[in-house]
């Protein structure tokens, strides 16, 4: 409580609440400016704080990822054109899709939407990777968003094919 | 008026808050672009949000300061 003599002693007409809690009504004008003062200044240092972390989380996640092992997927000739098989890189937390797409050419991704991480299917007779969650789809030869909530395009994986068998050997854009 | 006067003018007061306040919503946008950065492996442009925010940080705290100063000076 402060000790600025109250302008306005609470009188026993008062409401109750004014009889309980007898605050000079400037005081508490330059009480509230006050906190909201320190509110927008906790506000802002959380921001910074969230920022930061976010930055961390990516620098150390760059890291890990600058080393991944090749992984074998599949034999060439286990994935027909125009099919896709599913498979885990670089670990057991990260499903992943590759795709053989008509014209010969292998692809891979993340098996995680951007929208919100539901797992994605290759549908050829639509020539799509379709989230069935919210309808999202994605462009197999790119990865690029075709239609849905999804924000981004899928994250992709590097293959190469070595004689007859297909590896997974890192992130793009790692 | 009831009580004492508030030791900041309101005009400052105002203009201090309202420029809090859009600091506070620039700060919101840098994370929101820090999070999509971050997503799309783009560690670079991460960092710049960050040094960005932290910069807005540093005003943040140099108005508040500014505002601390200013009504000690006004105490009777």
């Amino acid at each position: 409580m402060s000790d600025v003599p109250l302008t306005h002693p609470p009188k026993d007409g008062d409401p109750l609440w004014q009889q309980d809690f007898p605050i000079n009504r400037g005081e508490e004008l330059d009480n509230s400016r006050r906190q909201f003062l320190k509110f927008l200044g906790l506000t802002s240092f959380a921001f910074f704080t969230g920022t930061l972390g976010v930055a961390l989380k990516a620098a150390f996640e760059e890291q890990r990822t600058a080393t991944l092992p090749e992984l074998r997927i599949a034999a060439v000739g286990e994935v027909p054109e125009g099919q896709a098989v599913y498979f885990h890189y670089p670990d057991e937390s990260y499903p992943a899709i590759l795709i053989h797409l008509p014209g010969g050419q292998f692809v891979a991704y993340e098996q995680k939407c951007t929208h919100l991480l539901c797992p994605v299917l290759y549908q050829p007779e639509h020539e799509r990777i379709y989230c069935p969650c919210h309808e999202g789809a994605f462009d197999p030869a790119t990865g690029q968003r075709l239609a849905g909530p999804p924000p981004r395009p899928l994250n992709g994986i590097k293959v190469v094919v070595r004689g007859n068998d297909i590896f997974a050997v890192g992130r793009e854009g790692a | 008026m009831l009580g004492r006067e508030p030791r900041l003018p309101h005009a400052v007061l105002r203009g201090l808050i309202i420029s809090l306040l859009v600091l506070n919503g620039l700060q919101l946008v840098l994370l929101q672009g820090a999070i999509n950065s971050s997503a799309l492996r783009e560690v670079g442009t991460t960092w710049l949000y960050t040094a960005l925010s932290a910069g807005l940080l540093l005003i943040t705290v140099v108005l508040l300061l500014y505002a601390f100063r200013r009504s000690r000076q006004g105490k009777p």
